[in-house]
């Protein structure tokens, strides 16, 4: 084989993640310190509300600013904004598909480390029943939904103008991301009007149950996050793909195990070779964990990049059963 | 229109301008113009995709008070300096309403300085009067890039007497002046700061401070709370104009229009917004308590989950 690929085949994967999570954070959250500016069309959390740490701005907060403008300037010129700023969106969503939630999301690195913290403490995750898995799968879509609807309903004079970004009034990411470059303006709830009241208070209620449920559960807010629903409408010509082989397939369960989504297709389907589901955040712990040659892997243009080998599943059982 | 109710129009024929100040301002007397449009420098009208800012020429000490100027026999153009520092002449003309107006395209991103001068001689006195504008082009859609050399307050060289607003740190196109802020100005002759000028602060309703600039031309004022509406009709981002005024007297002496004059006094003003501070209508305490109820809630209902879950059976 390849030695290129195969040192990527026997990559440390939870290592490598970790890092670039890390990096992926300090340079969406702490980036406008250093003068980096990578727009606000970004398919990530990276909270407008940060100022000025934010290294770019989650493109939920301009959709939902332009789609809240009147009905006759967002179906004339306006449009266009819109449509520019959803292909830019595009342009930057193709090259990570969903890896965007697993690597680069500062919301996703977040939970992720409430989860280390709850790992340390020695307590056990959460994990949703079948039923219960349908069912909350369906809540993001609902919220993209809501996140669409509420500002157009505001251009067409149906609703108030206070509630002209209703997801960013909600989002945990802009009650906590602020927070790691000391500005805690956003832990308030704003009585200057009844929407803004009622959407800052369940802003902050979400914020609560942020914290509690992700030290329960892996990954807890990305079941309902609109954006990964977002992503899932677009993901389909993405460049990154996951890909599963399921002749090869011994349907072991280790790539459901370590599924921080809880994802069971992952396991259970043998037939789909687009193995990617609309919960994945590609974070690839599932071809780490594989030990079947070529079972799942990751391609980037149909190129395989990494994928499940004997080798690699036993050199990275090695290293992470070290104490 | 508010202003309109609270005065008649200051009917100001040929030389009778008194001694209060003259001043710009965008807010439309007459309660609007067709195609108008809010950015984030306050109110425009959009021509042909266009952001037009509309300044209308005002008199009075305090913004609620002023009248809008009605009947002038003469007004020289006013000077624009464009966010690029292009210096170009505007027509003020009168509205469909009779008011003084002037209309000027803004299509780049940063400060537009309006500069309108007025001036007569009356008992051996030549008083000139000048007005300036401050205002802002900013769209969100056209990006924030070189934001900070925009920024900078612009001054004229060659104006006798000018009020600069000094930038607050941090300040960007996003930044607004709020209840309690201090803001600081400058009082400059021919681009030079000038000691020991009186400065009048008036908030909207007419709150006054006064103070003498400093060695640095310096002078500091708090923005005062100034807006009580019943909380249903509380906006918080609701503009409340101000005005600075500056009033400097030299012995220059000379000749106008064939009237000679042994002094001069200069009367310049500044007009600005304020809005509500975030601290009259967000609450931590509230906030702190919901997320920590929220908090404490799910996380003892999971706690109490798994210890019914956990229970032997029998």
């Amino acid at each position: 084989m390849n030695p290129l690929r195969q040192a990527a085949n026997d990559v440390n994967l939870r290592r490598l993640r970790r890092w670039v999570q890390m990096a992926f954070f300090v340079l969406l959250v702490y980036g406008g310190w250093f003068a980096v500016n990578l727009g606000d069309r970004l398919p990530t959390f990276a909270c407008g509300f940060n100022q000025p740490g934010r290294g770019g701005v989650c493109f939920l907060m301009p959709l939902q600013h332009l789609l809240a403008m009147n009905w006759k300037t967002l179906f004339g010129w306006a449009g266009l904004a819109v449509l520019s700023g959803t292909g830019v969106f595009l342009l930057w969503f193709l090259v990570l598909n969903k890896a965007w939630c697993g690597y680069a999301c500062p919301l996703g690195t977040l939970q992720d480390w409430i989860t280390a913290l709850r790992t340390r403490l020695g307590l056990r995750a959460a994990r949703y029943s079948d039923g219960q898995f349908r069912r909350l799968s369906t809540v993001k879509y609902a919220l993209l939904a809501l996140t669409l609807l509420i500002p157009l309903g505001i251009g067409g004079a149906l609703l108030p103008h206070e509630m002209g970004t209703p997801f960013c009034d909600i989002c945990p990411g802009r009650t906590l991301l602020p927070l790691f470059t000391g500005d805690a303006s956003q832990l308030a709830i704003d009585f200057s009007s009844g929407p803004a009241m009622v959407l800052t208070a369940l802003g902050m209620v979400v914020t609560g149950l942020f914290l509690a449920g992700s030290f329960v559960k892996k990954r807890f807010f990305c079941f309902f996050c609109p954006m990964s629903a977002l992503h899932y409408l677009f993901s389909r010509p993405a460049l990154l793909q996951l890909r599963k082989e399921g002749a090869k397939c011994t349907r072991c369960g280790d790539c459901h195990q370590v599924c921080d989504m809880d994802i069971r297709a992952i396991a259970d389907d043998v037939t789909s070779p687009r193995i990617l589901q609309d919960d994945c955040i590609l974070c690839l712990k599932c071809v780490a964990a594989c030990p079947e040659e070529g079972a799942l892997k990751a391609t980037f243009a149909g190129i395989p990049i990494f994928e499940s080998t004997p080798r690699g599943f036993m050199r990275r059982m090695h290293k992470e059963s070290k104490p | 229109m508010r202003w309109l109710h609270a005065l008649a129009l200051a009917s100001l024929a040929g030389t009778a301008l008194a001694g209060e100040p003259l001043w710009l301002s965008d807010t439309p007397p007459h309660g609007g113009h067709d195609g108008g449009r809010h950015g984030h420098g306050g109110p425009v009208e959009v021509r042909r995709g266009v952001p037009y800012k509309h300044l209308w020429l005002r008199l009075g000490d305090t913004p609620r008070d002023s009248g809008a100027v009605a009947g002038v026999a003469k007004l020289s153009p006013l000077v624009l300096l464009d966010a690029a520092d292009r210096r170009s002449e505007q027509p003020v003309k009168r509205d469909g309403h009779g008011l003084y107006d002037t209309a000027f395209p803004m299509p780049a991103e940063g400060f537009y300085n309006a500069y309108l001068a007025h001036e007569w001689v009356q008992d051996g006195t030549r008083e000139v009067k000048l007005a300036k504008a401050e205002v802002l082009k900013h769209n969100c859609r056209e990006g924030h890039d070189g934001v900070e050399e925009k920024m900078p307050p612009r001054r004229r060289d060659d104006t006798p007497l000018e009020i600069l607003r000094e930038r607050r740190p941090g300040e960007n196109f996003h930044s607004l002046l709020s209840h309690g802020d201090t803001v600081t100005f400058r009082i400059l002759a021919r681009g030079a700061p000038l000691a020991g000028v009186p400065v009048s602060f008036a908030s909207f309703h007419g709150w006054t401070n006064r103070a003498l600039s400093d060695a640095e031309g310096r002078v500091r004022f708090t923005l005062v709370r100034d807006y009580y509406p019943p909380w249903h009709e509380f906006e918080k981002r609701h503009p409340q104009d101000y005005l600075v005024s500056a009033v400097h007297e030299t012995d220059e002496a000379g000749e106008v229009e064939g009237k000679p004059y042994r002094r001069t006094v200069y009367r310049a003003s500044f007009a600005g917004s304020y809005h509500p501070s975030p601290k009259d209508y967000a609450s931590h305490a509230w906030g702190l308590a919901f997320g920590l109820f929220a908090l404490s809630f799910s996380g003892g209902a999971v706690y109490l989950h798994r210890r019914r879950r956990g229970r032997d059976f029998g």
